[in-house]
């Protein structure tokens, strides 16, 4: 039997999946310790010392977030009043990490941020912006997948967004330490990708040819007059110098 | 599954912060410790980086979430995919630790405790081997710190470690900082802690700082120099445990390279002394 057709169906045994169940509420800041004695049993150290997982993961919610989404961060403590906290405690509650990569816990943000706001919270819009920027920059620099010239990877090293403000701006002048209490209000569309020379993640406007371009090398089919068919040429050569695209070889 | 022991001496961990200056230091590093799931499940330059730091040192992978002791079954796809990349990296062994991270498919990020009972040593011991035949290699758990004696256990934690290599066929990744942190933090000695741990499966030693909470209790923050009480007691681990890798872990408030390295320079003096010692004794030693 090979590793991967065995069955991994086993279960833990009743008294640890009582421990489990009961434990699992606390750490998901469901269930205090007492409600954890109350299933299992009084804990030597005490329920204050046994507590102390709760205090932990409640603590690690805000250093995975505080980590990759620092300019949201930064943005929703700037605010009056500050939204941090709440932000982070009622996304926590409702979002436990569903992935074993704690990076991974930011990929909601987003979308809850865009609900509370639906829901009436006083949240402005470019915090799920801003969300939606840092983690897809984080994506586009660690996923698994290597761009061809034929294959750009559009939707995993490149992602297209429309912005109502200029987040990549204020994310720069974030990590510049010059940064303001909000990105100023600019729509456009960017471009979050992996630079297929350095393999860093980094933000690029395109023109409307460049995303013309770009759709083209995704082969997607577009109806492009005859007459633009050079300036097409010109800007996917534009996301090539920017490292979107890698060359592709082309006739004289 | 014996263990051959290629890495040797000591090593230090393959963080991002500390990239840049490692790509250019002279100094000395005798093996760089990456966190598996960060490579296995990636590419772009964490990829390139991997590439590039295995061309010049040998590298120990480490895990994080198997979650050895959870409820979970266990993740094949990831274990598979985690397989792939210690075939890259010619890795003797894998390592994790004892405990559970995950449960119902939510994932907590932290190291958490288990009961201490007959239970869960089967239970451990069973995922445990699983484990190490899914990655075809032997597997290495670590001891780790735990600030609240879970309700139920019966267990001191030296037996509960010693039962689970025993029934599985691991061995021990030696966390020398865990050892003392759990000592103080539960009122017991410190080296009486590290003597009940089945040290004579120690195939790897993990050094780390930690510092207090408000309250007093000693964290396992990795963010400090290890401190002089933790140096003791790996010049004590060494005595008993003899030549393994040893890794200085500074995962939180990373400072210059060069601070690290002092820090690895100086397991390197005790662990050379302290082996120089047991082979002079090892010599000296009157034939029976």
């Amino acid at each position: 039997m090979t590793a991967s057709n065995q069955p991994e169906t086993a279960e833990a045994p009743l008294g640890l999946r009582r421990f489990f169940a009961a434990f699992a509420a606390m750490v998901e800041l469901k269930a205090g310790p007492e409600d954890v004695e109350r299933a299992l049993g009084a804990s030597p150290s005490g329920t204050q010392r046994l507590g102390f997982y709760g205090v932990l993961a409640r603590r690690n919610r805000f250093i995975a977030l505080r980590q990759l989404c620092p300019a949201t961060r930064h943005a929703a403590l700037a605010l009056e009043p500050p939204v941090w906290e709440e932000l982070v405690t009622r996304y926590a509650k409702q979002h436990p990490p569903s992935h074993p990569d704690p990076n991974r816990f930011a990929e909601g943000l987003a979308d809850y941020l865009a609900a509370e706001r639906g829901n009436g919270r006083p949240f402005p819009a470019y915090l799920e912006e801003l969300a939606d920027y840092e983690f897809t920059e984080w994506c586009v620099g660690v996923i698994d997948f290597e761009s061809s010239a034929e294959d750009p990877g559009l939707e995993r090293t490149i992602h297209v967004r429309h912005y109502n403000y200029d987040i990549p701006g204020f994310v720069a002048d974030f990590r510049a330490g010059r940064v303001g209490p909000a990105p100023v209000e600019e729509p456009k569309a960017v471009i979050i990708y992996r630079d297929v020379r350095t393999q860093w993640a980094k933000s690029f406007f395109p023109t409307p040819l460049g995303l013309a371009a770009l759709a083209r090398r995704a082969g997607r089919t577009l109806k492009i007059p005859d007459e633009m068919a050079s300036a097409l040429d010109s800007a996917e050569i534009d996301l090539e110098t920017h490292g979107i695209l890698l060359p592709r070889a082309r006739t004289a | 599954m014996p263990i051959a022991r290629r890495v040797t001496g000591v090593g230090i961990g393959l963080r991002f912060e500390l990239w840049p200056a490692l790509r250019e230091t002279e100094r000395r590093v005798d093996w760089l410790e990456l966190i598996a799931e960060n490579y296995s499940e990636h590419g772009g330059w964490r990829r390139r980086q991997r590439d590039e730091a295995a061309a010049r040192w040998p590298l120990i992978a480490h895990g994080v979430s198997t979650s050895v002791g959870g409820p979970d079954a266990l993740d094949v796809t990831s274990l598979l995919r985690l397989k792939r990349l210690l075939d890259e990296m010619g890795a003797e062994f894998y390592s994790d630790h004892l405990c559970w991270t995950s449960s119902d498919s939510h994932h907590y990020h932290d190291l958490l405790p288990l009961p201490r009972t007959d239970e869960a040593v089967r239970w451990c011991a069973a995922r445990a081997r699983r484990v190490s035949e899914i990655l075809e290699r032997p597997l290495l758990l670590e001891n780790v710190t735990y600030y609240a004696t879970m309700p139920g256990s019966v267990l001191d934690e030296g037996a509960f470690v010693s039962a689970v290599l025993a029934e599985s066929g691991a061995y021990l990744l030696l966390d020398v900082n865990n050892a003392y942190l759990n000592a103080v933090n539960h009122g017991q000695d410190p080296l009486d802690v590290l003597r009940r741990l089945p040290l004579e499966r120690t195939r790897q030693i993990h050094l780390a700082g930690h510092e207090p909470d408000e309250e007093g209790v000693l964290l396992d923050r990795h963010g400090a120099p290890v401190s002089d009480a933790v140096w003791s007691l790996f010049r004590e681990a060494i005595r008993r445990v003899g030549d393994v890798p040893t890794l200085i872990e500074w995962d939180n408030d990373i400072p210059a390279l060069d601070r690290v390295l002092d820090e690895a320079d100086r397991a390197r003096a005790i662990q050379t002394e302290e082996l120089a010692r047991r082979a002079g004794a090892v010599q000296t030693s009157p034939a029976p």
